[in-house]
């Protein structure tokens, strides 16, 4: 399973760089710089998944309270957070040369950074926390209203209507701002080998706390 | 019914006599928030800025920040005198600990924004005795009390309290901040409640999010 995991986590990889460097035309309008955007969007769309999937596997660990949920949780946050770190910084460079500035403080960009920063709250939390099974059902509850956040995020351009462009894929697109077929092509590609590698990452991760926990609870009865 | 309400009030009155014999709480939160105040208009040049665009923001932050100073201090005193475990084994429902905890955070936040809210007028020179303001603020303080009470119960079992709660306190309330601040301003400046609904329908909807989730969760997080 892990082997089959990372080959093809691999080929998809390979695949992506093709498609975004060599395949794709580049587009009119922005240029060059507009090939983050297959990086930036599935990293963001990471960074949200993980939030989510975190919420659920807090309920989960809420009700069932099996330490693997937990597990799961903590693998999700790991690498949520480096989505996030990405995400924010491809927004960053793709910021400065399309609207001439690094940063705005407009909703959605904060509302992003504000995402980060629940996911450092969620780790830094379980970190200087006793361990124990207050501490894991502290970190799920903090988890599940991280997660309600996310919608904020997600429909802040939105609720906030700002100067920000509006989404350009999906059930809430808008018709001008619509990618053409090879752009929305490669974006979607992009996604879906990004969001194997998280799901890679995390299968992995989870594996790795498992044995760990085995061993923790070995050298206890020791 | 009855029997719980009585309850409620003996849970608050013991809070806010706690604080009114110690002051921990208003004091800390009282000067910290003056000196992030003083700060901010001593670092701006107020005569070259719109004070009704600079002023809320300021307010706000500086009451965000000091009441995530603030809210380990209603909890300090469980934790010094391991009283939690006395509240736990009375025969009173958990949602009236949370409820209390709540109501104190709230009461003492009030009476500390009014006093910051009287400076503010006179260092700021802004108008914030206004009906809108004062609903805005009751929104925010209410949001504000309510992850407060659920976050200050999580912090009583580790050391770092202090050092944890802001960390976890203010990223879930910068909706609430941005709501704050984005209606004072509104209502400062145009001072028109069909302009302010939106944003008060978002702050609403912020505690109506928070609150059940709040009360829902208090019991998870206090019982080991």
């Amino acid at each position: 399973m892990r082997r089959i995991l990372v080959l093809l986590c691999t080929i998809f990889s390979i695949i992506n760089v093709y498609l975004i460097f060599k395949w794709v035309p580049t587009e009119i309008n922005q240029g060059a710089i507009q090939r983050i955007l297959y990086i930036h969007v599935p990293l963001a769309w990471i960074s949200m998944l993980a939030i989510i999937i975190l919420a659920i596997t807090s309920i989960i660990y809420l009700v069932t309270k099996k330490p693997i949920w937990d597990h799961i949780s903590v693998s999700c946050a790991e690498v949520g957070i480096v989505a996030a770190i990405g995400m924010l910084i491809s927004g960053i460079v793709w910021a400065k040369p399309v609207w001439g500035v690094w940063w705005t403080g407009e909703a959605k960009l904060t509302t992003a950074l504000i995402l980060f920063f629940i996911y450092c709250a969620y780790l830094m939390f379980r970190s200087y926390f006793p361990a124990g099974p207050l501490r894991e059902k502290s970190a799920a509850v903090i988890a599940i209203i991280g997660a309600i956040d996310t919608p904020f995020i997600y429909f802040a351009a939105q609720i906030w209507e700002q100067n920000h462009p509006t989404i350009v894929i999906g059930p809430l697109a808008t018709q001008e701002s619509n990618l053409g077929g090879d752009l929305a092509l490669t974006l979607l590609f992009s996604a879906l080998t990004f969001s194997l590698i998280f799901f890679t990452i995390v299968y992995l991760q989870t594996r790795y706390k498992i044995l760990e926990f085995k061993l923790e609870q070995f050298q206890k009865r020791a | 019914m009855k029997h719980s309400l009585s309850a409620l009030g003996y849970l608050i009155w013991k809070d806010l006599l706690l604080e009114f014999r110690s002051k921990e709480f208003i004091v800390s939160v009282l000067i910290f928030s003056l000196l992030t105040i003083i700060i901010f208009s001593q670092s701006i040049n107020l005569t070259t800025m719109n004070p009704n665009e600079i002023g809320p923001a300021i307010l706000w932050v500086s009451i965000a920040f000091s009441a995530s100073i603030g809210i380990p201090k209603i909890y300090s005193k469980e934790k010094e005198e391991n009283t939690l475990e006395s509240l736990l084994i009375t025969p009173i429902s958990r949602d009236l600990i949370f409820f209390s905890k709540l109501i104190s955070i709230f009461i003492l936040l009030i009476i500390t924004e009014i006093i910051i809210f009287s400076l503010s007028i006179i260092l700021f020179n802004i108008q914030l005795l206004n009906p809108i303001i004062i609903i805005i603020s009751l929104i925010t303080t209410f949001g504000y009390s309510t992850v407060g009470a659920l976050f200050g119960a999580m912090m009583i079992r580790t050391r770092s309290s202090e050092f944890l709660l802001p960390i976890l306190f203010l990223p879930i309330i910068i909706p609430l901040l941005i709501f704050a601040i984005g209606s004072t301003e509104i209502a400062l400046q145009l001072n028109d409640w069909g302009k302010c609904l939106p944003w008060i329908g978002l702050g609403i909807t912020y505690n109506l999010i928070f609150f059940p989730i709040s009360i829902f969760f208090f019991e998870k997080i206090i019982i080991d």
